[in-house]
């Protein structure tokens, strides 16, 4: 299942029992916060089936007392009616039929008007939906029914739907919170389309389960036990076999079902994983649209998606099957039971012990019996589907985060006061596959220095800066700052005090000044001003139609590679951090921009340690010292003058070929 | 957060409501025989229910329950003799326990047969759904990724996913919504109307005046519920968006500690998203509880009337046609009672059926309309009617007075004159921004110009199929895009069918063979998102293997060395040179041990080419190229 859908992280899929148990008491645990709601839903069933008990023995009243003109002695003496109708039928005793009718009618109007026919048919508000999980989450986000209708029924499912979206908000907040602060090696894993199918279509599922397993299976207990306890005591004296027929129907419902359990659960893992992998394909599609296009790539990617798309309605379509096979089984067992029933009631009718108006009484009670026992039956099959996206949920919520990377995550300020000294000690880094990426790297940088990391491409150039930030880790030695080891030091506290701009821009689909922002959200347009100039952006930004609140499109879009790497870099600069990482700074600018941005550079930040990674000798020259890494090792350190001087050295060789090149 | 790409109303008319829903029809009828026949499988089932039960009440209420005889149709559906069942007085009492017993089997009968055949009308049901929705679904994929970039840049990402998944569910719904269940629920309403009136016509007019009050209460709620539902969607989007490009740009947020403030927004849209749908829902359910109370309503009021009727002992209406539908009595009973509630109950249960189908209607209208608003988007680039095939024998590349701007206002490109040679690498090279990548984007048709013409052998580029150019121009991008996959497979990414030789010699050529050989499974290692585990050195290279595996006639280089090292650089540029014989070759680039390994050189600047010629003969000129020349090896 999993190459099926090429997930990276979460291979181990299968759910046993056991696991779906541990799942669900979970999943209870976001109801807690929402007990008062809970506790109001609880209160108004409790209302809607009392108000609802009596409704049947009106239809009764209406076919003996008022069709069949059978006269009401007081207090229906005699008659086989419940206590609580004694009352009513006092009250009613000695009309004749047609008043009877009309009290009754008007009695019912008004109990309609509160609770509907309460039970006969659930109130709810979903909206039409697709084939496939992912179009059918928006009506779980919103999930919700009454037993009643009426204007008790519309504050009851008015108070569903915002219980469970109170939970899905709960959910999908803590779940996309955890999500973007997985570490850099789990997200580079992780497809962004499976990201935004467990925070948009999994996490819903969770309301469900807290709903499912408590609420609906108490809302179900109350009206079986009312219902039966109604027979037992109107029919139990006269037709015990009714009694008997209802108890037994609802306990065979639940055993002819729950065998299915197994397989809805398999079909709906399926159809979830193969739901992220559709919307993976839209997403890479889009997000890469220009690549698309001018690889010539349109066709095949719409072919990926529809075989990932019919994919996903394959396995929908089983999932459906499923359900379909259950519904089938409960609406057999019921007509076993309805069948016997009736007999009981008509063989009763004819001997005389019942009348004609006790036959939708007991239908009722048989049918309100049969859609809860249906109902019972369902449970544990729905939630099936939702332990699969449970499941989902859950694993990422668990996944490693980055703060818990942290093997102490001590609150130990950063050094500040004093100046900067960043030392790497023997630092190696192997990925979780094992490939070696650096061993043994040693060196020292200062405020106010620039550190030009140089090497042949595939060096470990990029893993070495990132670890500065605590992107990575290592797995040998230790990072300090100011003789702290990074281990030890709260990542946020880290990052605000090292700005790292990407080879690879990173702009979101907004405003100019809301990527700026990113970096520091209080900035003002001076500030932002001021770090566009440096990093030569501001004559661009300017000349764009609405200045800094022009959007840029998808990706940054509309710019140039050169512009949208000038807008990261003064996204960097923004920050004011006193480490400033440029991973690559120039690779798209031409040489006249390069130089006045490098120029710049060194003139705005005194007290800064730049950290640059650049393969471009007019770059690299400038830097105080250069730390040369070839295959994971640092191989050289010095300035550029004591590295040239080295006859043979490998920095001296890099150089060689660059001035070949350009001589 | 308003997406820029709704530019559709917030609110649909009537006619507009028609228009989507006619939209629809291509994808419909592409199914329209199976729809054909789950349509007339399922009237069939309704009708034969609809029968059974009006017999069924007959049965088992007077014959069972009062010892009247049965009818001669009854008899013979359960197999009684007529003589002691239909011509006597009265039913003894073990002939009513006889009829009871065969009614019992014959229902069961009956009601397994219907069920059974029901569940599979419905997995008919969901298989031909989804059919539709798959045709819906990849057309949309399709049209967006062949939309231009002006397009895209425009739109977001996330915005188009749920315009694909979400709002393209809604075609599914429309089959059943609109037509389907309309139609059944329409001709069941008409139907239970015409027998109720056989009862009484006071039945009829009571049942006419609530659903004139029921259609008033759903035509003035409809405007309610779109713009609900259009915010709605509209909010959802908006979180989608957020979603995808948190994952998109994570590097950045992590790297500036704007997780909290991002799960802040994330917060706020989430919760704008569950307030618009909770008041859509809300209103949704009052015209519910509306409805279906007005209709208790009718049915209370026809229970007293009915029951008069029984008090006086009336006749039947229309007593002569009822016994058509196997009625066997004339006089106002208990049965006629009962049989008449029960048309009415149907009556109700279909009315409130139609208007909650009135209700998804609404917001399947605006969802639809989001979905075909993307469907609707004409690429700005289209084949030409009369596609002129590609030239076989390739002489050289022509732009000639191309006028370009993403904005009319403001014109990349004016007055670009370029050409580029078989046989020669020609170099492109300019400040950043000056627009080269610009023009790069309309040799692959990405856009057209707005004036003047690209040419190739002298044939516009408009006069060639799209699919047909793009096919003979490769290009690696100055951005890396590398799809999660595996080595070979991003290799082959623009040509499914190259041999492993060809990936091989192709990956040879950028030098990219000695790293991807050192990767755990070589090339079937699995790249990560965007091509991590490769530095940008390496994705480079992998990038242009990708373009070389097209082995096409025309390649464009944009920047393809700046990020490699002097070494690498210097051997891929002379592979490249080697393998560039008989093909045009465009490079795009800043640095200088690049251009001077081209052939010719053009510099670009102020929208224009401004000079051209080889390396010497633009030194000697002391012109901008020489400028640029002299800043690169003052550095170097």
């Amino acid at each position: 299942m999993t190459e099926r859908y090429h997930d990276r992280l979460d291979v181990r899929t299968t759910l046993a029992t056991g696991d779906v148990m541990a799942l669900f008491r979970r999943a209870l645990g976001y109801l807690w916060p929402q007990r008062r709601l809970f506790a109001a839903r609880a209160g108004l069933m409790v209302l809607i089936y009392g108000l609802g008990l009596p409704l049947p023995w009106f239809l009764k009243i209406l076919i003996d007392h008022g069709v069949m003109q059978q006269p009401i002695p007081p207090g229906g003496e005699g008659l086989l009616y419940p206590f609580f109708m004694t009352g009513y039928l006092d009250s009613a005793s000695g009309l004749d039929p047609l008043a009877v009718t009309l009290y009754a009618l008007v009695v019912l109007a008004v109990v309609f008007l509160f609770v509907g026919y309460s039970g006969n048919t659930l109130l709810e508000a979903n909206l039409a939906e697709g084939a496939d999980v992912a179009t059918r989450s928006e009506n779980k986000i919103s999930a919700g029914f009454s037993a009643a209708h009426g204007l008790v029924g519309l504050l009851d499912l008015c108070l569903a739907i915002r219980l469970s979206q109170r939970i899905t908000h709960h959910v999908r907040g803590e779940l996309f919170s955890r999500l973007s602060r997985q570490p850099l090696t789990s997200v580079n894993l992780q497809r962004s389309g499976d990201a935004i199918f467990r925070v948009l279509h999994d996490a819903p599922s969770i309301a469900g389960i807290c709903y499912a397993l408590t609420l609906n299976p108490l809302a179900m207990i109350v009206s079986v036990g009312a219902n039966l306890w109604v027979l037992t005591v109107v029919y139990g004296g006269v037709a015990p076999e009714l009694v008997w027929i209802g108890f037994s129907a609802v306990g065979l419902t639940l055993l002819a079902t729950s065998p299915l359990a197994r397989w809805a659960r398999h079909a709906s893992q399926a159809s979830r994983a193969s739901g992220s992998a559709t919307t993976d394909e839209v997403e890479e599609g889009l997000k890469n649209v220009a690549a698309v296009q001018s690889l010539g790539g349109s066709d095949r990617q719409r072919a990926q998606f529809a075989v990932a798309s019919r994919e996903s309605f394959r396995q929908s379509l089983l999932l459906v099957w499923v359900v379909n096979v259950v519904e089938w089984i409960a609406e057999h067992v019921h007509l076993v039971f309805a069948t016997a029933g009736f007999w009981v009631i008509f063989a009763g009718i004819i001997r005389g012990e019942l009348t004609l108006g006790d036959i939708p009484v007991v239908l009722r009670m048989y049918s309100l019996l049969y859609e809860t026992s249906m109902q019972f039956g369902r449970i544990w099959i729905d939630q099936q589907d939702n332990a699969a996206a449970a499941r989902r949920v859950f694993f990422s919520m668990d996944h490693e985060a980055e703060q818990s990377a942290a093997s102490r995550p001590a609150k130990i300020p950063l050094p500040g006061a004093d100046p900067l000294t960043l030392r790497f000690e023997g630092v190696g880094f192997r990925y979780p596959d094992g490939r070696r990426a650096l061993a043994g790297v040693s060196f020292e940088a200062r405020a106010a220095q620039t550190l030009a990391i140089v090497g042949p491409s595939g060096a470990g150039k990029t893993t070495l800066a990132q670890m500065i930030p605590k992107f990575l880790h290592p797995t040998e030695g230790r990072i300090t700052l100011n003789g702290v080891d990074l281990a030890e030091l709260d990542t946020t506290a880290v990052r605000r005090d090292v700005a790292y701009v990407f080879q690879e821009h990173q702009l979101l689909t907004d405003t100019v000044a809301a990527n700026l922002r990113i970096a520091s959200p209080d900035a003002t347009a001076a500030e932002m001003e001021s770090a566009c100039r440096v990093a030569g952006a501001l004559d661009f930004v300017r000349a764009m139609p609405e200045g800094f609140e022009s959007r840029i499109g998808r990706g940054g879009g509309a710019l140039s590679t050169g512009q949208k790497q000038r807008l990261s870099i003064a996204r960097g600069l923004l920050r004011g951090a006193p480490i400033l990482i440029l991973d690559e700074p120039t690779a798209a600018l031409d040489p006249d921009t390069e130089r006045a941005l490098m120029d710049a550079l060194s003139a705005s930040g005194q007290d800064r340690l730049t950290i640059v990674i650049a393969h471009r000798l007019s770059t690299i020259e400038r830097a105080d010292r250069i730390v040369f890494v070839d295959q994971g090792r640092v191989v050289e350190t010095g300035n550029h003058d004591e590295l040239l001087a080295k006859p043979g050295g490998a920095y001296r060789r890099f150089v060689d070929l660059q001035v070949a090149g350009t001589a | 957060m308003e997406q820029p790409s709704d530019f559709d109303a917030l609110r649909l008319d009537l006619k507009g409501l028609g228009r989507v829903y006619v939209a629809t029809w291509p994808y419909i009828f592409a199914q329209i025989w199976h729809f054909l026949a789950l349509l007339v499988l399922n009237l069939a089932l309704l009708g034969f229910g609809t029968a059974v039960a009006f017999l069924g009440f007959d049965v088992l209420l007077d014959s069972v329950g009062r010892a009247e005889p049965l009818s001669g149709a009854q008899a013979s559906v359960m197999w009684l003799p007529d003589a002691d069942y239909v011509e006597v007085e009265s039913l003894g009492d073990s002939a009513r326990f006889e009829v009871l017993f065969r009614f019992l089997i014959v229902s069961a009968v009956i009601i397994v047969t219907t069920t059974s055949v029901f569940t599979l009308l419905t997995m008919y049901k969901v298989w031909i759904l989804q059919r539709v929705n798959q045709d819906l679904r990849v057309a949309m994929v399709r049209n967006a990724e062949d939309l231009s970039l002006r397009f895209h840049s425009r739109t977001s990402a996330g915005d188009g996913i749920y315009r694909v998944f979400q709002d393209s569910a809604m075609v599914t719904a429309v089959v059943d919504h609109v037509v389907v269940q309309p139609i059944i629920a329409i001709s069941m309403i008409v139907v239970q109307l015409a027998v109720a009136s056989l009862f009484s016509p006071y039945f009829a007019f009571l049942m006419l005046v609530a659903s004139a009050a029921v259609v008033a209460m759903a035509l003035a709620l409809a405007p309610r519920l779109q713009t609900w539902s259009r915010a709605a969607r509209r909010a959802n989007a908006a979180l989608f968006t957020r979603v995808q490009e948190t994952f998109q740009g994570i590097q950045a947020i992590k790297a500036y500690g704007f997780e909290d403030a991002n799960f802040g927004r994330f917060r706020s849209e989430s919760t704008a998203a569950l307030d618009t749908a909770f008041t859509l829902r809300r209103d949704f359910a009052a015209l519910k509880v509306a409805v279906s109370y007005l209709l208790a309503l009718l049915v209370f009021v026809t229970d007293y009337i009915a029951t008069r009727f029984v008090l006086a002992e009336g006749a039947v209406f229309g007593a002569s046609l009822l016994v058509l539908f196997g009625m066997s009595v004339t006089q106002w009973t208990v049965a006629v009672h009962q049989a008449r509630r029960s048309r009415i109950d149907a009556f109700a249960l279909h009315f409130e059926e139609l208007a909650r189908v009135w209700c998804f209607a609404q917001d399947m209208a605006v969802g639809l309309d989001r979905a075909f608003w993307l469907l609707a988007q004409r690429p700005e680039v289209s084949d030409p009617d009369e596609p002129v095939p590609f030239p076989a024998v390739l002489e050289g590349v022509r732009f000639t007075s191309v006028r370009f701007g993403y904005a009319p206002e403001a014109p990349v490109l004016a007055d670009f004159e370029f050409a580029a040679r078989t046989g020669e690498v020609t170099a492109l090279v300019g400040e950043s921004g000056a627009g080269k990548s610009t023009a790069m984007a309309l040799l692959m048709r990405l856009f057209d110009p707005d004036a003047g013409n690209v040419a190739i052998d002298g044939v516009d580029l408009r006069s060639v199929r799209v699919a047909d150019l793009r096919g003979h121009v490769a290009i690696a991008l100055q951005e890396n895009v590398l799809f999660p996959t595996s080595i070979a497979d991003n290799l082959r990414y623009a040509t499914a069918g190259a041999t492993d030789a060809q990936v091989r010699k192709a990956a040879d050529v950028a030098c990219a063979t000695p790293f991807i050989e050192e990767l755990p499974d070589g090339f079937e290692t699995v790249l990560g998102v965007g091509g991590a585990l490769l530095s940008t050195g390496q994705k480079q290279r992998v990038s242009i293997a990708r373009a070389l595996v097209r082995d096409a006639p025309i390649l464009v280089l944009d920047e393809p060395t700046a990020s490699l090292d002097a070494d690498t650089e210097r051997r891929v540029l002379a592979n490249l040179k080697s393998w560039a014989v008989g093909r045009v070759v465009i490079v795009i680039t800043h640095r200088l041990s690049t251009i001077r390994t081209a052939d010719r050189i053009a510099v670009l600047a102020d929208g224009g080419v401004v000079e051209s010629g080889t390396h010497d003969e633009l030194v000697a000129r002391r012109g901008r190229y020489h400028d640029l020349v002299a800043t690169s090896e003052s550095h170097d």
